[in-house]
């Protein structure tokens, strides 16, 4: 009966167990890691955003990628490491990617609005990236709400864009991950935010971090994933780096905040068309480029419900959906982001 | 040891967590589902703005008082930074429109002298010809002058034959008279013999 038991039992390894807690505690002990780009340089800055370029190691491709990230958090997770970048394996895939980084804003900045992120900031950068690669058309790739923000762009500006891809992208506002009284209240004007905004000035990190994490609610999961997975170098190292990510936010131009607030979450404007930006109603159907819209399966933050509606919005003749099996931060954490919208790109990257 | 069944522990306290974690995360969404909720952070919202909003204006006030500058001054000076590299930004704009247009210039300039030079060298194909087809002209003009010599010469030729045909028709007009005349003898050849038999 004893040696039966025995041979059941589980029974620990005791060098696995000795690595493991050496990496907690060195997770718990040492400062957190530090994030090295790939090859970069800087072709353009304005205000604290920069326009990156990243060479492509081979160059395969005619028409460059022109990334945005969120406005919400920085752009590092696409290049978080050598092994697992985003960026990364798109240059080596033969692609020049250009990456904007709208920086962090500070007090003097609490008056820009999405018109001037969209219309100063962004069109400018892939005026200049256009001209910086000297080709004639140029691919957008917009990642959450820098994915709002292109597909905004796309419909009303006149710049020569081939391909437009848009990842776990809010479009459609009428539902989002809040509690269904929280999403009514918002819309109907009984929980308004614009006093709060008004004087903070420009949104704290701090304030959107905490947001962050109150979205998740009880998200004991990653640290019961290290725990778990503790003993294996490349995931604590992973984890340690999207741990920085996450406890790194930004802050947020406080009437950007507001205007992204009322019009696209109280008001949905996107969704109807009625969404002005610098004088000029938004609307989508004036899309008429490539399209790919890529939404993830795990995505807690932006549901699959408010990506799809663009497919219906957008004119144009090229358009293809696909689903994604990650999560709203692993699908760039991992890097099967590069992998997932090369296929589709390779074959709409070259000139005519 | 080899028939021991090792495995990570950790493996079920993951597994169990997980579930716990969507559970209470379900059970948290359900109990703050509330409107009454909504409308109590609305009150601690406005509350904590109007706290923000007081705090600002009596850091402002006290710095006046002591003048020494605020976070507001320093951004208003960083504004004027702002201003400056948006107005680079307009004349770098400005400058890529007169780089293009100076291009499309450029590029205008070059088909027009390219055409020019064509033009240039259609014109000297052109010259090289007619002086060739000048040289075949005056040729040309020697030839019908020694013509027109030779057609003189004719002309002279001409008279000699006119006067010959006046005189061979003369002698023609002579020889039908001696025709005429020695038709005339003959006839009077015939009657004499009939006179002479009486």
């Amino acid at each position: 009966m004893g040696s039966t038991l025995k041979g059941r039992l589980p029974v620990p390894n005791l060098n696995t167990e000795k690595d493991r807690w050496c990496q907690l505690y060195k997770v718990l002990n040492e400062p957190r890691p530090e994030i090295i780009p790939s090859p970069r340089q800087a072709v353009w800055k304005k205000n604290k955003s920069v326009l990156w370029y990243y060479p492509a190691k081979e160059k395969k491709y005619d028409i460059p990628l022109f990334m945005v990230y969120s406005l919400l958090n920085k752009p590092y997770i696409l290049d978080i490491s050598e092994q697992n970048s985003v960026i990364g394996n798109l240059t080596k895939q033969g692609y020049d990617v250009y990456m904007y980084d709208w920086g962090s804003p500070g007090l003097e900045d609490k008056d820009i609005t999405l018109d001037n992120y969209i219309l100063d900031y962004l069109e400018m950068a892939i005026r200049v990236a256009l001209r910086h690669s000297k080709v004639s058309e140029i691919s957008l790739v917009g990642y959450c709400i820098g994915g709002t923000l292109s597909a905004i762009l796309a419909s009303i500006t006149d710049l020569p864009i081939k391909n437009l891809v848009l990842a776990a992208v809010p479009i459609d506002y009428s539902d989002f991950i809040l509690p269904d009284q929280w999403v009514n209240a918002i819309q109907d004007g009984t929980l308004n935010l614009d006093r709060m905004i008004n004087a903070y000035e420009v949104i704290p990190s701090e304030f959107l971090y905490a947001t962050l994490l109150a979205l998740q609610g009880f998200n004991i999961g990653p640290n019961i994933n290290l725990i778990t997975r503790g003993h294996d170098q490349a995931y604590v190292d992973k984890w340690r780096r999207m741990d920085k990510w996450l406890k790194d936010p930004v802050t947020f131009s406080g009437a950007a905040f507001k205007q992204m607030l009322n019009e696209l979450y109280k008001n949905n404007k996107l969704v109807k068309g009625e969404l002005v930006i610098g004088g000029k109603r938004v609307d989508l159907r004036n899309i008429d480029c490539n399209i790919l819209v890529i939404t993830s399966t795990n995505d807690n933050l932006v549901l699959e419900s408010q990506s799809l509606p663009v497919m219906d919005l957008v004119s144009s003749e090229d358009k293809t959906y696909q689903l994604v099996e990650a999560g709203h931060v692993s699908i760039c954490l991992t890097g099967k982001f590069a992998f997932a919208i090369d296929p589709w790109l390779s074959t709409r990257s070259d000139l005519n | 040891m080899g028939e021991e069944y090792t495995s990570n522990p950790y493996e079920s306290f993951r597994v169990f967590s997980e579930m716990w974690e969507k559970r209470l995360n379900d059970l948290l969404i359900k109990s703050i589902d509330q409107r009454e909720l909504t409308m109590l952070t609305q009150l601690g919202v406005t509350a904590h703005s109007r706290y923000i909003e007081r705090m600002k204006r009596n850091q402002e006030l006290i710095a006046n008082m002591i003048n020494i500058p605020t976070k507001k001054d320093v951004a208003n000076v960083a504004k004027l930074t702002v201003q400056a590299e948006e107005k680079l930004d307009i004349l770098q704009q400005q400058i890529w429109e007169l780089q293009d247009a100076f291009t499309l210039a450029f590029r205008e300039q070059n088909k027009l002298v390219k055409e020019f030079m064509e033009f240039n060298q259609n014109l000297q194909t052109e010259w090289d010809k007619s002086k060739k087809e000048l040289i075949e002209v005056k040729k040309i003009n020697t030839e019908v002058k020694k013509l027109r010599q030779e057609l003189a010469d004719y002309q002279g030729t001409k008279t000699i034959v006119e006067e010959l045909k006046t005189e061979l028709t003369q002698l023609k007009e002579i020889k039908s008279e001696v025709a005429q005349f020695k038709e005339m003898v003959r006839m009077e050849n015939q009657k004499k013999p009939l006179v002479t038999a009486e």
